[in-house]
Order: structure tokens, then sequence, then C-alpha cells
């Protein structure tokens, strides 16, 4: 360190290198946070010169949390170290988080790398970034040959033919490596690279291809099935660049290749088949012999042995059905989707549940009515509530074709059940579709059916539930109108019995109710009904009951009052006022502290 | 799964073991010669040395001593009562992934009749070698001979990877997720009374993985004493929350829910070929196996809160005994 | 029958440089509560209310807490000021009004104390008591006791807060709190200021005469309410004696009085439960403390509840938590519930709790 050097210059980093030995990491960590003002502080020239190489240090001994923070921080340095043409000395640090064991500090670094290759000039890749490639890629360590997969994307586009095919070569290694994270990284990372050469059609040439092509045969061949699987993302690729290019002659062989995946001994292989099945089926759309020759392969991983291969392919459904014929879905389809609603795992009945309803478009009414709406019922009566729920949230698709009367008898007991489901979540999940259900509905149809149900759920023993079937009446209520609240909600809620009332928590939710109701129904209601109710709970025994009396004043205040009806402002001044003021001088604490709230506001509302 | 992932659970039971030792549970003299021996060498075997030498003399919760303290102490327990059965006679104690234990220190060094083999993945082998080669307590119990080595990187840069040959200890590289290689050394050992000692190493392989391996371990050893060390799933929600949490650490164990119980336990044992197998929950262990005065004596090392987790926690490791080939009558009590 | 002497509770102190730390950080610290300097008899009369610009502050706090974020060190330090003037004024004995929600133990896990509002209704309109341990194990002890402890300030007559074990200086530097405090705020000042504020916590509460609820469980030394009325409670948990038996004791199948395993504390039999009750006009004793499976357990013949409130407990331990509603017909309601779902932290940070591996 040079002589001028006052101790003031020194002090950013010498902070910096005393916060790095702490013993927490948590300091370490906001330490590190820190770096881009330090940076600043230091100046671009002294950044480089003293700030990295000490980085250089720290990221070879500390904690991953640390790692990551630097790793990041790193990704936004090239203007702190005087822009891009210094953004060499970056790579270094970099490239030792990228082969720390931790994937989270890799990625980070990967991804900075990245930044930085897209800022640097072809003669600094040429110069820097390929040789760090290199050398990740055939470092001993597999972390940073995992890492090198990542990093080939940001290049390799604009390199020279030279060049791009040693990336390719190499990359070509990383698919063949010993370790098999290094071949699922590599793998993973492939598609990405197709694309890019995809998008940039100029920038390959046929011996690429044939080094791509020899990748994905490597690939497909593999032993392991957890690499072996991956490469049905590079089958989607290499089949997008052909289409891009519109040259079919390769299709019958890739359509052969595809049957071979869809077919292939390991589930793993078959589930990502399947589960990328659509994808594939249109890839092949241009020629409807082909996508017919799927038809059969389909039908098979439907019938898999594996649960998650069934739920994969149930989830194509729709995707698949619209293209192909509506003979073959009715033949060939309809009756395998029959069994799969009978699935024994719960988790295929459940995806087939989630998608099955995407299916009615593309059917005829009379051919819905008669093939799909059994299925539909059969899962509604589902034993697993999370089927009866994906049907019931897509209804409304069918509802659209064949109507909703001939869904209401067995979408009922469905729903009767799932509101008593013992999960608490999937009673909330119920009570939060009723108001889209009864806009379909209609009101008659839900006071028969529903009308019980609605008001049950305010006295569950969950308060979540309460609180959900309250503010769901509300919703009901704005929907169906006043009269419909005060008939089926308000007068019963206030036909209770008193021993029920001797609850607290049934009064305090009767309370809440009907306060929650006041903004949507007719002021009579609320004078000659909701008020008197209220008035009684003023002088209730329990303080919670009091207090939110006092809030629900206001709430009804607001509601009556009209600044030109004198009348609404004596009834305030006569009925409500006179409350809150007793409430105020309440013994509990509580109750006073809101009926002051309540009396403010009201006095606040009178004075507009 | 990875094998650096498997190999940072050995770093847990060191730390475990240094913390009962600072803690007077158990007197282990040369748990900080092999932690010094981290000190120095584990730059040269993981990537982030600091973080695992600074979890290595974390404090743990008491919960985590008591329990330990049990699973050393049970072993050691069986250990002693074969040594004492077969006393005079040429013996043999295999530890398989033996990673830092330390036991065979002291054993080595009290009985002479005594062969121990430890055996685990070649780079655990290598850096546990370093360790004791560098260090003259260790090397001198083993009857290794001990030389200064002045530069520690070329020390262990250049040592070799065939692991311990000693006349009366051996440290050997295998990979026991393949156990043909192993069943082969196995069966040309020559025959005496063997203990083959597996801590808490059969729940990282895969089902299928140690069916072989106890196989090839029954097959190959004629007079055999078998200890294993294991969770176990339960058929409460124990294991399914233990297998979340250990995959954030992406630790996988393939058998814990499938071999859950006690019985299953020893069922797995039975169907391999073993016939006498008995089984407990350490739990169990904990209240039956140690003398009264010890159990008062660890209770006034540190005193517990966790009264139900301790119980919670021991129930769902067991402790499994097989013996054949060989007489190896026991008064320890098991449930099953 | 008497404690076993040996047991050195004072092993739990690990940190021997702590004094000296402490003395240094608080030696120009104006505000620091210290037992020594304020008298520890409660006070007596009527809470005064609280001034609307604490009130503000308070909703303030509550709301930043809501979202499981610490308040600042000055921030606590108020709040534990606060707090002190509203807990002078609880008795021994704290008198409770049905209806109430008893909850036992929830040991930072703060993501299930929201889920436990979620399922027993929001603190105003719900009242609850809360039966100790707060703090340790869990990742958010600093964000619950700040949480709780900010609820009982603006709503004192809402929620009572008794004293567990874990509110106390020793354990909180074996089980977690302490380095929690060290690890947010740099230093152990919010830790003192805590545990300071803890000695003020009432031991024991008496819901509508009838329900006896406490953190732990009886003491030999305590045969009557009023006995626990007589006890000096501004002070560190002792290591033995009535206080601490009240913290630390545990029913047990087993008749009479035993050591406790815990080393503090004894257990005691039904006959010495169903005693106490009769001699005190009670219907039950509540209690936490224990973990249990189910979230709540009866012993003694439905004389003793264990409540416990920390779901999962440990992220280790697959229990159920529970708490009891008790309403104006004194009619008991347990309700039981699973962790909640957890919003999705960092996994670097994220430890996983140990094993034996």
């Amino acid at each position: 360190m040079s002589q001028e050097n006052t101790t003031e210059d020194l002090y950013p980093l010498a902070l910096l290198m005393d916060e790095l030995k702490h013993d927490d990491v948590a300091n370490r960590v906001n330490a590190v946070q820190k770096l881009d003002t330090i940076a600043l502080a230091l100046g671009s020239e002294r950044t480089r010169t003293e700030l990295i190489p000490f980085l250089q240090e720290v990221a070879q001994d500390d904690e991953d949390e640390v790692f990551a923070v630097l790793a990041e921080q790193l990704g936004h340095f090239v203007p702190l170290i005087g822009g891009y043409e210094h953004a060499d000395i970056l790579i270094p640090v970099l490239q030792v988080l990228a082969g720390t064991e931790e994937p989270i500090v890799r990625d980070k670094a990967v991804d900075s790398l990245n930044e930085i290759a897209s800022q640097l000039s072809l003669e600094q890749i040429k110069s820097n970034f390929y040789p760090l490639i290199e050398e990740l890629a055939t470092a001993e360590w597999f972390s940073s040959r995992v890492s090198s997969t990542g990093l080939f994307q940001s290049i390799i586009v604009k390199v020279e033919d030279d060049l791009r095919h040693l990336l390719l070569s190499l990359y070509s290694k990383l698919v063949q490596d010993d370790g098999p994270m290094v071949k699922r990284a590599a793998a993973t990372h492939l598609p990405k690279i197709i694309d890019l050469l995809t998008e940039n059609p100029e920038k390959s040439n046929q011996n690429d291809w044939d080094l791509i092509s020899s990748m994905f045969a490597n690939l497909t061949n593999d032993k392991q099935d957890s690499v072996k699987f991956l490469s049905v993302d590079v089958f989607i690729a290499i089949l997008s660049f052909f289409n891009s290019k519109n040259d079919k002659s390769h299709h019958q062989d890739l359509l052969n290749t595809a049957l071979k995946l869809i077919t292939d001994s390991s589930w793993r292989v078959r589930y990502m088949a399947a589960d990328r099945f659509e994808q594939i089926a249109l890839s092949f759309k241009d020629d409807q012999n082909q996508v017919n020759e799927l038809i059969e392969p389909f039908l098979l991983l439907l019938k898999d042995n594996e649960g998650e291969v069934r739920k994969a392919i149930a989830k194509q459904l729709p995707g698949f059905c619209k293209l192909i014929n509506k003979d073959i879905i009715l033949e060939k389809i309809l009756p395998q989707i029959e069994i799969l609603s009978n699935d024994q795992s719960e988790i295929v009945r459940s995806a087939l549940a989630s998608q099955i309803t995407g299916v009615t478009p593309l059917l005829e009414k009379d051919i819905v009515i008669e093939h799909l709406l059994p299925i539909f019922l059969t899962m509604l009566k589902d034993e697993y509530p999370e089927v009866k729920l994906n049907i019931i949230s897509k209804l409304k698709v069918v509802n659209d074709v064949i109507g909703i009367e001939l869904l209401t008898q067995s979408l009922l007991p469905a729903i009767s059940e799932l509101a008593k489901d013992k999960q608490w979540r999937v009673r909330l999940a119920i009570i939060e579709y009723i108001p889209l259900l009864a806009e379909q509905l209609g009101v008659s149809f839900f006071d028969e059916e529903l009308g019980d149900l609605v008001l049950s759920w305010l006295w569950d023993s969950v308060y979540s539930i309460r609180e959900a079937a309250v503010n769901n009446l509300e919703k009901l209520a704005e929907i169906f109108g006043s009269k419909w609240a005060d008939d089926e909600i308000i007068s019963r809620v206030l036909k209770s019995d008193s021993s029920t009332l001797n609850n607290f928590v049934y009064r305090l939710t009767s309370l809440f109710t009907l306060t929650r109701l006041v903004p949507s129904v007719d002021k009579p209601i609320v004078v000659n009904k909701i008020l008197p109710f209220i008035e009684d709970l003023a002088v209730d025994q329990v303080p919670n009951i009091r207090f939110n009396v006092a809030k629900s004043y206001t709430t009804i205040a607001e509601a009556l009052f009209h600044k030109d009806d004198k009348e609404s402002i004596e009834f305030i001044d006569e009925r409500i006022l006179p409350i809150v003021e007793t409430l105020k001088t309440d013994k509990d604490a509580d109750v006073k502290y809101f009926a002051s709230q309540s009396y403010d506001k009201i006095v606040a509302l009178k004075a507009t | 799964m990875n094998l650096q992932i498997i190999r940072s659970t050995d770093h847990d039971a060191l730390s475990c073991r240094y913390s009962i030792a600072s803690k007077q549970y158990i007197k282990d003299p040369y748990i900080s010669n092999i932690v010094q021996g981290f000190q120095k060498f584990l730059k040269f075997d993981n990537k982030s040395p600091r973080r695992v030498l600074s979890s290595l003399v974390k404090t743990k919760f008491p919960v985590i001593n008591r329990g330990t303290y049990i699973r050393i102490k049970s072993i050691d327990i069986i250990i002693e009562n074969f040594l004492e059965k077969f006393n005079g006679r040429d013996v043999r104690i295999i530890n398989l992934g033996a990673g830092s234990d330390t036991r065979s220190f002291s054993l080595a060094k009290q009985h002479n009749n005594l062969d121990i083999i430890e055996v685990d993945f070649p780079d655990s082998i290598k850096f546990k070698k370093a360790i004791i080669l560098d260090d003259k307590e260790l090397a001198e119990s083993l009857d290794i001979p001990f030389h200064q080595h002045s530069n520690l990187d070329e020390f262990y840069k250049e040592l070799s990877n065939e692991g311990i040959l000693a006349s009366r200890y051996q440290l050997l590289p295998f990979d026991l997720r393949n156990s043909t290689d192993f069943g082969e050394f196995l069966r040309k050992l020559p025959e005496k009374p063997t203990l083959i000692l597996s801590e808490c190493m059969l729940c990282y392989l895969s089902s299928d993985e140690a069916d072989k391996l106890l196989l090839a371990i029954h097959r190959n050893i004629s007079q055999g004493v078998f200890v294993v060390y294991d969770p176990l799933g339960g058929d409460d929600s124990f294991g399914n929350v233990m297998i979340d949490n250990l995959k954030m650490r992406n630790l996988s164990l393939d058998t814990l829910l499938k071999y859950n119980t006690l019985e299953k336990y020893q069922e797995r044992f039975r169907n391999i070929g073993f016939q006498y197998v008995k089984i407990d929950n350490l739990f169990n262990i904990l209240n039956n196996w140690l003398a009264p005065e010890d159990l008062k004596r660890i209770a006034r090392l540190e005193f517990l809160d966790e009264i139900e987790e301790l119980k919670l926690l021991l129930e769902h490791y067991c402790l499994c005994l097989s013996h054949w080939g060989l007489e190896f009558e026991t008064n320890l009590i098991f449930q099953l | 029958m008497e404690l076993d002497p040996d047991v050195p509770m004072e092993d739990a102190i690990e940190d021997q440089s702590l004094e000296e730390d402490e003395q240094q950080h608080l030696s120009d610290d104006q505000v620091f509560y210290n037992n020594q300097q304020q008298p520890s008899i409660p006070k007596q009369g009527p809470l005064p209310d609280l001034s609307s610009s604490n009130i503000n502050q308070l909703d303030e706090w509550i709301e930043h807490l809501g979202k499981c974020q610490p308040l600042s060190e000055d921030n606590v330090r108020n709040l534990c000021k606060m707090a002190i003037d509203v807990l002078t004024f609880e008795e021994n004995v704290q008198p409770v009004n049905v209806p109430v929600t008893i909850c036992g133990d929830v040991h930072g896990q703060f993501h299930d104390l929201m889920e436990l509002f979620k399922i027993g209704g929001p603190c105003p309109d719900t009242n609850y008591l809360f039966m100790g341990d707060y703090v340790d194990r869990g990742y958010y002890s600093v964000e619950t006791v700040s949480y709780l402890v900010c609820m009982k300030v603006r709503y004192p007559n809402r929620i009572t807060i008794l004293r567990g074990n874990h509110e106390s200086r020793q354990i909180t530097q074996v089980y977690g709190f302490y380095d929690e405090c060290l690890r947010k705020y740099g230093s152990a000042t919010v830790w003192k200021l805590f545990t300071d504020l803890f000695d003020y916590f009432p031991i024991t509460a008496l819901v509508d005469n009838k329900i006896f609820c406490l953190h732990g469980g009886l003491s030999p030394m305590i045969e009557t309410i009023d006995q626990v009325r007589e006890l000096d409670r501004i002070q560190e948990v002792p290591h033995e004696g009535p206080m601490c038996d009240l913290l630390w004791s545990d029913p047990d199948d087993r008749g009479g009085w035993g050591i406790s395993p815990r080393g503090a504390g004894f257990t005691f039999g039904q006959d010495i439960s169903e005693q106490f009750n009769h001699t005190n006009g009670l219907s039950l004793i509540a209690r936490a403390h224990q973990l249990v499976m189910e979230g709540y357990s009866w012993s003694h013949q439905e004389s003793v509840v264990t409540i416990f409130s920390a779901p999962n407990y440990c992220y280790r331990c697959g229990n159920q938590a529970a708490i009891m509603e008790v309403d104006e017909q004194h009619n008991r309601q347990f309700l039981q519930y699973d962790p909640s779902v957890r919003p999705g932290e960092p996994t670097v940070t994220r430890k996983t709790p140990d094993y034996f591996l």
C-alpha cells in the first residue's frame, strides 16, 4: 500500500476487514451487503487494486451465507471497478464461488458471471471468459463442472464459428461426465443453448448440429434415468429448431424417438414425456397423421403403472384433445378418462379433476351430458377433498355447456360434505367459492338448498371459518339484495333462542354478521331489526361484546346518516349517541376506548 | 445421494461426541486430537472448512447431549460384553462407516488381543489417515510409527489412497453402497470372533444396497456379533418430519419409513437370514441399561428441561443386536 | 421430601464473561430496570388508562410485529418500561374472567402463534390467557415475546401472560433466546431488558375462582392459593422453593410427591391434585410445560389438564397444538391445530434441527 494513504482513506476497507472477522455470520453477511458502498467510497481504482484482491481471500473461506451475498453483489460490480474494460478482474473471485458445494452460492455466482459476460467485448470473451469456462468445465471438483454448464449460454451466439465449435465440444464432454450431477446440469442447460441457436439461425452450422444430435443421443441412452429423463426437453428444443427452419425432413425420425421416450422402461422418463405431451404433440401439428401416431402412446400413458405418470398425462388432456378428432376423443379417450376418475391414487384423481372440465368445450352438449357429466358427478363424491374442490372450482366451464340444473343435484352433497371437512382450510376454500356459485345458481335454488349451510358456518369452532362465513353472507347480501338478507339471514339469526345466546361466541358472531349486513340492507331493517338487537348487547356482561357494540354504532350511523335528512340526524342523536356516550363511561378501559373512537367518528360524520 | 452430503453427517456425529466429552458425560482422551486434526487438514478435504470447524465445537442442547451419551454408551456396553466374553482370545472389531470415531484409539491401547478394522469412503479414509499419521498420540495408540511432518500441504498431497494397514489396525476405503468388494474382503479375513458395528450408517443406503450389505456380512463372517444403531421412522408423524427436515440438507433416508417400527426392523434382519436378533429403542435402553449411579451422575452434569422431547427422540432410534456362529449371551434387556 | 441439592442449575450459565459485558453495556443506560433499584411490591388499585399517544405507538408496534419484524432496541426499551408499569399492578394469582381462551407453550414459533389467533380469534375480541414459555427453541422468540408483551400493554384486561420456566435469565442462555437477541440486535441489551421484565410476570391466574392456571404445577410448600399470594414473585426464578415448583412441576401417574426428572420442581400425583382442588374450591388445574402429542392431555381423572400450543415443537416433534376455550357457563372446548403453512424462507439460513446422524 502506498505511503500517501492517510488513515482516513484506509478506513472503509479496514472497517470491512474488521467486520468480516466477526464471529457471528449475520454481521459478516451485513458487511458484505454493504460492499457496493465501500467500493464507491474507495473509488474504482482502489476497488480494483485493493478490494477485489481482498475479496478473493474472503471467497476462499467463509460460510455459505456470506458467499451467497458476495456472489450476488459482484454481479453489479462492473460500474464500480471502472466499466467493462476492467470486468475481467471480477472473474477469478466468482470462479472460486462457482466451485463451492452449496448450490445457492454456485447459482448466484453463475448468474453474476453471466451478467458480466453480457458486458464483455468479443476480445475479452476470447481471452478471459472462454478460458474460465474451460477451466471450470475441466476442474477436478464436480461443483465447478456443474457451474460451467450454466455459463455457455451467455456467449454461445456471440463468438465466431471456431470458438463456438470448441464450446460445443467441451459441452459434449460435460454431457458424458462421470458425475451424474454434472451430466444432469449439462442436460438441464442444453435446451437453452439449442433455443439460442434456433433464435440466431446464422450462428450455427451442420457441424454444430451433428454435435448436438450426438449429445442428445448420449442423453437418451444414458443408463441413469435421472439423466435420461432430461433428454425430453432437449428433444423439444431440437424439434422447435427444425420447425423454425420449416425443415420437416427429420420429423418421422424424431417422432420415432418421441415414441421411444414415451414408452421408456423408466417411469421418470415416461413422466417427463407425459408432462410435456402437449408441447411434443404441438410440434407435429402440421401433419395430422403424425399427431395421430401419438394417440396410442397417449392412451398407454393414461394406463401407466406409475401414479406420477398418470397424474402428469391427466393434466395434458384438454391440450392434446384439441389436436385430435372428436370421434377419437369419444371412442378412445373418454373410456380412459372414466377409468382414471376411479384411479386408486388421489393425486391422479386430483390432477384429472383440475383439467377434465377443459374437455367439455371440445364436445357437443349431448355427448358431455351422456359421457362427461357422470364422471363429474363421481368425482364430486370423491372421498378426497381436493378432488371435489378441483371440480367445483372449474364448474363454470361445464355450466356454460350444459347449464346449471343438471349439475345441482350432485353438487350439493359434495358441498355439504366439504363444508364439514375436518381440515379447516378445506372448509375455508369451499366457503370462498360460495359467492361464485350463488351467482350461477340464482336465488331460489340457493335458498332451498344452501340457505342452512351458509348460516351453519357462522357457528364453526374455528374463528377463521366464522369470519369467512360473515364475509360470505355480506357478499351474498350484495348479490341477492336487502329482502333476501332480511328473510334468510337477519330473521334467522335473530330467531336464535336464548340458550344459544348464552354463548359469548354466538352473540359476538351474530353481532359481527348483523353489523356487516348494515350497508347492504334497507334502512327500516336496520332500525327495526338490527338496532334493537345491538341495543340489547350494549349492556352485555362481557366487555368484548360491549366494545364491539360501540364499533358497530359507527357502521350503523354511517348507514343511516344523510346530511340533508334532518330526521336521520335526530335519530342518531336520540337512539345512538346516548348509548355510545354511556359506553364511554364504562368501567372497562377497552369499552371506553372504542366507545370514544366511535363517538368521535359519529360526531365528525354529523359535522360533514 | 451425494457422497459429500453423507460424509457431512460424520461432522454431526463428531460434534455431538465433542459436546458430551466437554460436558464430562464421557472421558474421551483422543477427541481433542481429532478436532486438532480437523483444524489442520479440513481445508484439503472440504470446501467450507471454516463453517464445519465452527459447527464442530458448538455446544449442543442438553437433549442432544443426553441422546448422544446413550448412543455411545449403549454401544460401548456391548463392546465391553464382547471383549469380556472372549477375554484372551483373538477378536476383531469392524466399524462400518467409522468416519472420525475415536473408539479405536482407546480400545486398541487397552486390548492387545483386538484387531480393529475401520471402513469408510476413500476420501474419509484419506482424511482420517492424515490425522492419525500426523499425531503422535493417535499413531502410537494404534502401534503405528510416527514421523514429524514439516509441510502439511505436501504431506497431504502425497498421502496414498490405500488407507492404513498396520499390524492391529486397518483403515480401509470401501464405498459400502456397493458391497461386492467388501464382501470379498470379509470372506478372505482369518476366522475369529468379529463384532461388526454400524452406527447410523445403514440408514443412508437404499433398501437394496442395505440388503446386499447385510447379506454380505452374514455370509462372509462365520463368527459374528452385529450391532446396528439407526433412526426409526415410527408410526407417528416423527419420521415424516425428519425426512422433510433432512431434505433441507439434501439427505434422504430411503428406509426410514419402510422399517419404521422395532418389529419391522427386526423382521428386516430375519428376512436376510439373521436368526438371533434382539432390538429395542434407545429410550428403553437409557432406562434399562444404565447403572442407577450413572443415571444420577449424568443428571447432575447439566439439567434437562426437554424430558418429553428426549423420550420422543430416543423412541425413534433403535439398537439392534445379532450374533451367529458363536455363543454371545448377555444379560442386557431388550424389548424384542 | 427434599429437593436434590446437587443439581447444579448454575451450570446453565454458559458465558462467564457475560456479567462484565453487561456491565459495560448498561453502565451508561439511564432507563435500565433492575430489581434492586425498583420497589418489588406490586401496586394496588385500578390500572391507569393509556395515553392516546401510547395507544398509537403500541398499535404501530403490533402491526410491525405482526409481520414478524422485530422492534428496534429503543422501542423494546420503551415497551418493557410500559410493560413493567402494567405488570406491577398484577397479582401473583391474577384474577381472570370468563370467557377466556387458555393457551400453553409457544416457544418462539411466531407463525404458529399467528395460526393460534386464526383458530381462536384475534385479541382483543377474544380474551386470552397464556401460561408461559414464549421464548427459546423456536427461531422467533424476540418477535413472539415482543408481540405478546405489546398486546398485554395495549389490552391489559384482554390478555394475561403468565411466567413460564423459560422466562428466566438462566434458561434463556441455554435454550436460545439469549443467542437470538445477540444475533438480531448485536448485543445482549434486549435480552437483559426482557429477562428483567419477566420478573414482573404474574406466576398464576385464577379463572372465575374455578380454574387455577399456571405453567408447571403444584408445590409441596403450597396448600392454599392464599399462600401463592404471599410469595415475593418479583425476582429471578429461584432454583428451589414454592415459586420454582409452580413453574417447574409435572403431574404424574404415581401418587404423592416425587423427584422431578427435570432437576427442578416435583412430580405430583392424583391425590395431591384432588386435595388441592378440594381445599381451594377449584374445578380444574390448567397448566402447560409438557409436550403432549395431541396438544392437550387430561390427567388425574380430569382434575388437571395440560395444554401445549407449539405445533411440531422445535420443528421436529410432529405434535399437534391445542388451546382451550372456556365460556361463561364454564363449558370447555379444545381446538387443535397443525403448524401454519410457513412462508418461504431462504434455505441457506434455515438450519435443520439436530438429529443423531
